[in-house]
């Protein structure tokens, strides 16, 4: 294993392979989350810390799961794994609870978990897979706050939660789902410049 | 057919796996996650009612605690009501004091509209309602004290109405 594949299949998920720009999954929990930079930090890192453990588990099952079922016992482990996290840190941590809890329903039927764990974890080593749910997890952050954050400062005048300017009159529809949408497009757009 | 059968086999035992350790996790977590919860409640109601360290359920009304300070007396009543806001119930607690004055308001949970409506659950909506009486608990609008959110009037009127009308409900019924 040499140090340029683990940092292909780390860089792929930034740039080439972005979860929300280039493969364009996830993309329901963008727009509910994308208000507020806070939450978009919050709900990235959730989603990361699911992913890498959601892929640890089914890289270490891949040989023993029946292609056949292969997709069931996905959801079946996974549901389960994240219910178990909630429930223990509800229990255990219920201040970082209460800021993460809202986030976990959102991420279980986050298909950028399944889409990894079909196309990368089950034919991967666990070590693999775990870079790539590291790089990832941080495509889906860094594009989920560079979102919220131009839809939270011209929305409604603030970062993270932080007034920026004095006499501001917010644009009402960037806090609204088109915003989300005109947002998401025009990054695609410049994404796709960018890699050409 | 064969096949079915193994297949079958699979899934049942990966599910009862996954059962059983959901059981077994929500044996353990179940009675710490509730007194977290009820710790979380006595938290919320000691911040709309300060001036009390000790919450007694009404015997009289539903939904509604007497506040008591260390020495015994009861200082002010806890309320817990629902509005109906824009896309959601919007599930409020809120305190008076003997005078019926309003001592903090605070939103439990809500799903109105993300960075518009739910703004009413943020501070610099709710801290209006402080040290205000029933009168003044109604929109500018319409003639109260209350500053709407921009661009959420709906949800704004529904948190302040269901304020005001449950005082009123209360206030009725203890003249």
């Amino acid at each position: 294993m040499n140090s340029k594949k683990i940092q292909n299949e780390f860089v792929k998920g930034l740039i080439s392979e972005n979860p929300v720009l280039g493969l364009m999954l996830g993309l329901c929990s963008v727009l509910a989350v994308s208000t507020e930079v806070k939450n978009a930090a919050g709900m990235g890192f959730a989603m990361t810390f699911v992913l890498v453990f959601s892929n640890i588990l089914v890289s270490l099952l891949r040989n023993t799961i029946p292609p056949k079922v292969r997709l069931p016992v996905f959801i079946v482990v996974i549901a389960t794994f994240t219910t178990i996290v909630d429930l223990l840190m509800n229990a255990y941590v219920p201040e970082i609870h209460k800021n993460l809890g809202i986030f976990i329903p959102l991420i279980v039927v986050n298909c950028i978990i399944i889409a990894r764990a079909e196309a990368f974890a089950v034919k991967n080593t666990v070590f693999m897979s775990v870079i790539d749910a590291l790089g990832m997890g941080l495509g889906y952050t860094i594009v989920l706050m560079i979102i919220a954050s131009l839809r939270e400062i011209t929305g409604n005048g603030t970062f993270w939660g932080i007034k920026l300017f004095g006499d501001f009159s917010p644009i009402l529809i960037m806090m609204l789902p088109p915003g989300a949408f005109i947002t998401i497009g025009l990054l695609m757009g410049i994404m796709r410049r960018v890699k050409k | 057919m064969k096949d079915i059968a193994k297949l079958g086999m699979y899934l049942l035992i990966v599910c009862s796996v996954s059962g059983i350790s959901l059981a077994v996790t929500n044996h353990f977590t179940a009675p710490r996650i509730a007194s977290e919860m009820e710790r979380r409640k006595n938290e919320a109601m000691s911040d709309v009612l300060p001036a009390a360290s000790k919450f007694v359920k009404s015997k009289t009304h539903e939904k509604v605690f007497e506040g008591f300070n260390y020495a015994g007396a009861r200082v002010g009543y806890v309320f817990e009501t629902l509005a109906s806001g824009y896309s959601s119930d919007i599930e409020i607690l809120f305190a008076i004091d003997n005078e019926y004055i309003v001592t903090g308001v605070k939103v439990l949970s809500q799903s109105e509209t993300p960075g518009l409506g739910s703004k009413v659950s943020g501070d610099e909506f709710l801290k209006q309602f402080k040290g205000k009486s029933r009168e003044k608990i109604m929109l500018k609008k319409a003639g109260g004290d209350i500053d709407a959110v921009t661009s959420a009037t709906i949800s704004s009127k529904a948190v302040t109405e269901a304020v005001r009308s449950r005082i009123y409900e209360f206030q009725k019924d203890t003249k």
